[in-house]
């Protein structure tokens, strides 16, 4: 479970600067999708960067599963998994030794990494690029082989930063099923994501955030009944004028 | 069993930087075309000098990529952030990344060495050098390794693209360039004082052992020791630099 707790987060130290992350607050709970959502700058991405422990937050508090990243990051990110915008592969490396590398700094112990490997092949259907190079990888592989790192020592939280950006429509629906799978695995899922027809379709969660604050939240049917919109879209663009 | 986080990292940097063909290839052009020139002025009477120039400069230039592309072009390609998530602490990352950018480095020292004495053979210049004194120019020349592979890493933590990376190493490879011609047109007695700085340390020792002049233990362990300890504290320099939020992410 990750819980945020009036977070704030300011950029360039001067007081003027209005703050990336202003009094944050929400929780996304185990066996459930959570999105946050929210226009560009609106503070999404410094608030995983939050989360993970890279950023501190002036003030306010986080939990992943009760750990404070900010205290005890090691703890925390043992907890996390974590899939970040710009996916960073290494172009040099293939699919495998991609997640051997992120298996071995997570200390797992060879014999279950090499079955968790063969696992995360099967599940994202990796096999026939198993052994090839990460250069010249789709957008739709590369993000399959971001996801499968972050994921590489089955974390109960997963945390995904746009993670459908850039993909076609099947790799869109795979990306889907997959989120579905972790969370009926019992797993606390927060995605970040501007694509409000993707929030809508698995988010059982949505919390709207806009200029660093939390606008609302609820399912998506209830943001839409308390913005008298027909769809999540509509909803949102009420919710962040 | 565990394996130790920074042999984890030092065995990725190694493999990825063996795979950079264009990048190796470049880095070992300097390590055979400095004792080559040397070979070619054999005739000439200084041209054992600009061997202790060349050596020195291998050490950066053997490094240099490596440490470019696990520093730089971890951020460019936006890995470094997915990197740090891991539940492994910075000290054991930057460790693993100094180790390979050593083992680069040693490589570069070691293969120019390799080729000056098939040069050394090849040419009259067995006449003036013996070959046992390559031998010693790899004890003077090793400790800058680490140095070297150091500052590397620690001028890189500072660049947000291999491309920035490459300009500030281009102003760091004047260090031993200039040390190396410098000193040899502007010769400087060893001393306790001389040998604790790095490079001019080993640059005069160098020189001497072209003139068949082995260095005295105590300058040797002394300038070793020197370059060693600062490397290390870049080592140490850019493990804390990792742990501000505006180095990570350039802000």
């Amino acid at each position: 479970m990750i819980q945020a707790d009036s977070l704030r987060k300011s950029f360039g130290g001067r007081p003027a600067v209005r703050p990336a992350v202003d009094g944050l607050t929400f929780a996304a709970a185990d066996g459930a999708i959570t999105g946050l959502v929210g226009p560009n700058g609106s503070g999404k991405t410094t608030t995983l960067r939050l989360i993970t422990g890279l950023l501190r937050p002036e003030s306010g508090q986080v939990r992943v599963d009760g750990i404070d990243p900010a205290q005890d990051p090691m703890g925390a990110r043992r907890r996390l998994g974590a899939l970040t915008d710009g996916l960073g592969n290494y172009p040099r490396l293939t699919t495998r030794e991609h997640l051997r590398y992120f298996g071995e700094l997570r200390g797992m112990p060879a014999v279950e990494l090499e079955a968790r490997t063969r696992h995360l092949l099967d599940l994202f259907e990796m096999h026939e690029i198993a052994d090839r190079r990460a250069q010249g990888f789709s957008q739709g592989e590369r993000m399959k082989l971001a996801l499968a790192r972050a994921i590489i020592n089955d974390p109960p939280n997963i945390i995904l930063d746009e993670p459908a950006n850039g993909l076609d429509v099947a790799s869109a629906r795979a990306l889907r099923t997959l989120l579905e799978r972790f969370r009926d695995a019992g797993k606390c899922v927060l995605l970040s994501s501007h694509l409000m027809a993707e929030v809508a379709a698995v988010c059982n969660t949505v919390v709207v955030v806009a200029r660093g604050k939390v606008v609302a939240q609820g399912s998506p049917a209830e943001l839409m009944r308390s913005s008298n919109a027909r769809s999540l879209e509509e909803a949102f663009v009420e919710l962040t004028a | 069993m565990r394996t130790h986080p920074w042999f984890v990292v030092f065995h990725k940097e190694v493999r990825d930087g063996l795979r950079d063909r264009r990048s190796l290839f470049f880095a070992m052009m300097f390590c055979w075309l400095g004792p080559l020139l040397v070979g070619m002025l054999c005739r000439q009477g200084p041209a054992l000098v600009l061997l202790p120039a060349f050596l020195m400069v291998t050490a950066f230039t053997g490094s240099m990529n490596v440490a470019n592309d696990s520093m730089a072009g971890e951020r460019e390609r936006g890995s470094l952030e997915p990197l740090l998530m891991n539940p492994v602490s910075l000290s054991e990352l930057v460790l693993g990344k100094w180790l390979a950018i050593c083992a680069f480095s040693l490589a570069g020292v070691v293969l120019t060495l390799l080729v000056a004495l098939a040069v050394l053979y090849a040419t009259p210049l067995h006449a003036r050098m013996h070959a046992s004194a390559l031998l010693w120019m790899l004890v003077v020349a090793v400790p800058l390794v680490p140095f070297a592979a150091g500052l590397d890493l620690l001028i890189c933590t500072f660049a947000q693209t291999p491309k920035e990376g490459t300009s500030y190493l281009g102003v760091v490879l004047l260090a031993p360039m200039l040390t190396g011609m410098l000193a040899e047109f502007f010769p400087v007695r060893l001393s306790a004082a001389i040998a604790a700085v790095p490079l001019l340390g080993q640059q005069r020792m160098l020189s001497a052992l072209t003139r068949g002049e082995i260095p005295h233990i105590a300058w040797l362990a002394l300038s070793g020791a020197c370059a060693v300890l600062l490397g290390t504290a870049a080592l140490l320099a850019t493990a804390r630099l990792l742990r501000y939020e505006n180095v990570v992410f350039g802000r």
